[in-house]
């Protein structure tokens, strides 16, 4: 009978082997998630990235993503984020249905969402006729890539703006009040405030979905260089022109979401350190509460 | 000095309120009058004491009824009246102070307006040197100066505290209760404060209203609930023992309580039927057994506990609790597991029939 202290060699060499097996796991993943960042790196002329970046179509692209983002970013938190306070502080029925709209374009294939587009802005769509009657036509045009991005990126800001509104202890907003603040001034001095570093890291990941958006904009907005060609239709397109410039721009967006990414981080990192040694009233607890 | 800092009505007007809220398991129906006093709700958790006052603060809706300093209605649901908060003239403590975490100390205190008073409160209250900090960086009793100061900031008529000094630990405690009762002694305005403590309330009020289930069981001086209690839940509240038995009234007066281990005890008043006999700890009296003694009613029993508290002892004699002074323990020998004798009066103890 082996002693208890003393573990059997059969159930040491199992536990090697269990150890043997994770460290397998562990590096089978870390490599198949490297291997084509590091591909990307290794088959590029890096030197030559500048100069192929330079060319007149990539210009093209980077203006028409750098554009139509930011239109969308600004639509994004400019109708988000009330949206967003509107459904962290009123109780009504019918709102988990309505935040599971909000939602959905998290879920919904890209190429879906872009049909639906289609189907509502073009022509013989929803709204497409009366739209096309008032002189404006969406699809296929610099709007369209707007809108696909909007659609696509604000559940991103939405979702996160509102679990930070609802973070914000009521019993702030609440003191505002009897301190003699209207509803509007307790918005922009307290709750608004308050979420700031919630809102900048759910804007960072619209902002990385915006800009990685494809599917949507391919069938909403199509690929026309220098109307509706942003820099992932232009990687697409590449492809069969130039690889080299195709790989170009893929070192140019994973630099830029890996930017996104990191800055991410700081943020939480950075709203966390200041929530946490807060009085009971603030941020920290209310969470935790 | 107060006065010109904090800024004393010359005429305090009177907050009337008459309210009726359903919460979750009971009504709250509450009537209150409060002149320039400080009244005092005390009750268990969730009886219903926070919702009154942001009831007042206009921070919680309600069914029906009436609320109104002097002659302006804040909420009358008969004219459909609902001041918001803003428009009303309330300075609400938070129980955890609720100070505005990305503003310091200065701003706090400055955003209910009046930028010229904000100096004089900061110094009234000793936190000019902390003007610049922010919240997170104080004590306890430093938030609650600054919650103060940003309270009387707006120059409220009527004055509101949620469990004012649960957040402070037992050392501050004691100061900020001091400094509270000069404050509402100084202010001289309607002060409703909500506590779970009843020596915080004596200490701070002028009149406590015990509420439970959302119903004023009673209320009064902390010296009437102690000498007239209206239940077995006020005496509790107060700190008084309870002694259940079955009461049968005495021809020459009196009544005469058989107690649940089957010792009699006597009181002066009257009842028949079920009883709770309530006796305060101050009342009741400990010696050595076989010393001779002529006390109508004493219940001998092993001491279960000895608690010192300053310079008075808390003895536990089987199921009552007395209080001595800590020279007498000594004399008298007392210690744990040891028989003792705890006798009083048959005019201090109260009868408190049990209804079905």
């Amino acid at each position: 009978m082996a002693s208890i202290a003393q573990p059997t060699p059969a159930a040491r060499a199992g536990r090697a082997g269990l150890s043997a097996l994770l460290a397998l796991c562990v590096g089978v993943t870390l490599t198949f998630l490297a291997l084509p960042i590091v591909a990307l790196f290794s088959e590029a002329p890096l030197l030559d990235v500048p100069r192929l970046l330079g060319d007149p179509a990539v210009q093209d692209t980077l203006r028409v993503t750098a554009r139509t983002n930011l239109v969308a970013n600004l639509l994004i938190i400019g109708l988000g984020t009330p949206t967003a306070y509107v459904l962290a502080t009123r109780r009504f029925r019918g709102r988990s249905l309505v935040v599971t709209l909000v939602e959905l374009p998290l879920v919904l294939p890209p190429a879906v969402a872009g049909i639906g587009l289609l189907a509502a802005f073009g022509v013989g769509g929803l709204l497409g006729d009366d739209l096309n009657r008032a002189g404006i036509v969406l699809p296929f045009s610099e709007w369209a890539v707007v809108l696909a991005v909007t659609f696509v990126a604000s559940p991103f800001f939405v979702r996160q703006a509102i679990s930070t509104f609802e973070a914000v202890d009521p019993a702030l907003t609440d003191a505002a009040r009897t301190l003699g603040a209207s509803p509007a001034r307790t918005f922009w001095r307290i709750s608004l405030p308050l979420a700031v570093p919630g809102l900048i890291a759910g804007w960072v990941l619209a902002f990385a979905r915006g800009v990685g958006e494809f599917g949507a904009t391919i069938v909403f907005a199509g690929n026309i260089q220098g109307q509706t060609q942003t820099l992932t239709l232009a990687v697409y397109e590449q492809l069969d022109l130039s690889f080299d410039i195709a790989l170009s721009i893929g070192i140019l967006l994973v630099v830029l979401s890996a930017g996104v990414l990191l800055s991410y981080k700081l943020i939480v990192a950075w709203r966390d350190g200041r929530a946490a040694p807060a009085p009971p009233t603030a941020l920290g607890d209310a969470r935790s509460a | 000095m107060i006065a010109s800092a904090v800024g004393v009505k010359d005429r305090a007007e009177r907050l009337e309120l008459d309210i009726v809220v359903a919460l979750r398991s009971f009504v709250l129906d509450v009537a209150l009058s409060i002149g320039c006093e400080t009244l005092a709700l005390v009750g268990p958790s969730g009886a219903g004491k926070t919702t009154v006052l942001r009831a007042i603060a206009g921070l919680r809706r309600l069914d029906r009824g009436r609320i109104a300093l002097g002659e302006q209605a804040w909420y009358d649901s008969a004219d459909g009246v609902d001041l918001p908060p803003e428009r009303r003239s309330v300075g609400l403590v938070f129980q955890e102070y609720a100070l505005f975490p990305h503003m310091d100390v200065r701003a706090n205190v400055a955003f209910g307006g009046g930028a010229q008073r904000v100096d004089d409160l900061l110094s009234r209250f000793r936190i000019g040197h902390l003007a610049g900090e922010r919240p997170t960086a104080l004590s306890g009793g430093e938030r609650q100066r600054v919650a103060l100061a940003r309270a009387l900031a707006r120059d409220p008529s009527v004055l509101l505290f949620d469990e004012p000094l649960s957040a402070l630990d037992a050392h501050t405690r004691g100061v900020v209760r001091g400094e509270l009762q000069d404050l509402l002694a100084e202010l001289a305005l309607p002060a409703l404060l909500v506590t779970h403590d009843f020596r915080d309330a004596a200490a701070l009020a002028d009149r406590i209203g015990v509420i439970v289930d959302g119903t004023m069981r009673q209320i009064g001086t902390a010296a009437e609930l102690v000498d007239r209690p209206a239940d077995a839940f006020v005496v509790s509240l107060t700190g008084g023992n309870l002694l259940e038995g079955v009461a049968r009234p005495l021809d020459g007066g009196g009544s005469e309580v058989r107690l649940a281990d089957g010792v009699v005890v006597r009181s002066d008043e009257r009842a028949t039927g079920p009883v709770n006999v309530a006796i305060y700890p101050w009342e009741v009296g400990v010696e050595a057994c076989g010393t001779p003694n002529g006390a109508v009613n004493a219940i001998v029993a092993p001491v279960s506990g000895l608690t010192p508290e300053g310079g008075r002892v808390r003895v536990r004699v089987g199921s009552l609790t007395a209080e001595t002074t800590r020279e007498e323990a000594e004399r008298i020998g007392l210690r744990r597991g040891e028989p003792a004798r705890a006798c009083f009066s048959a005019a201090d103890a109260r009868l408190l029939t049990i209804d079905g």
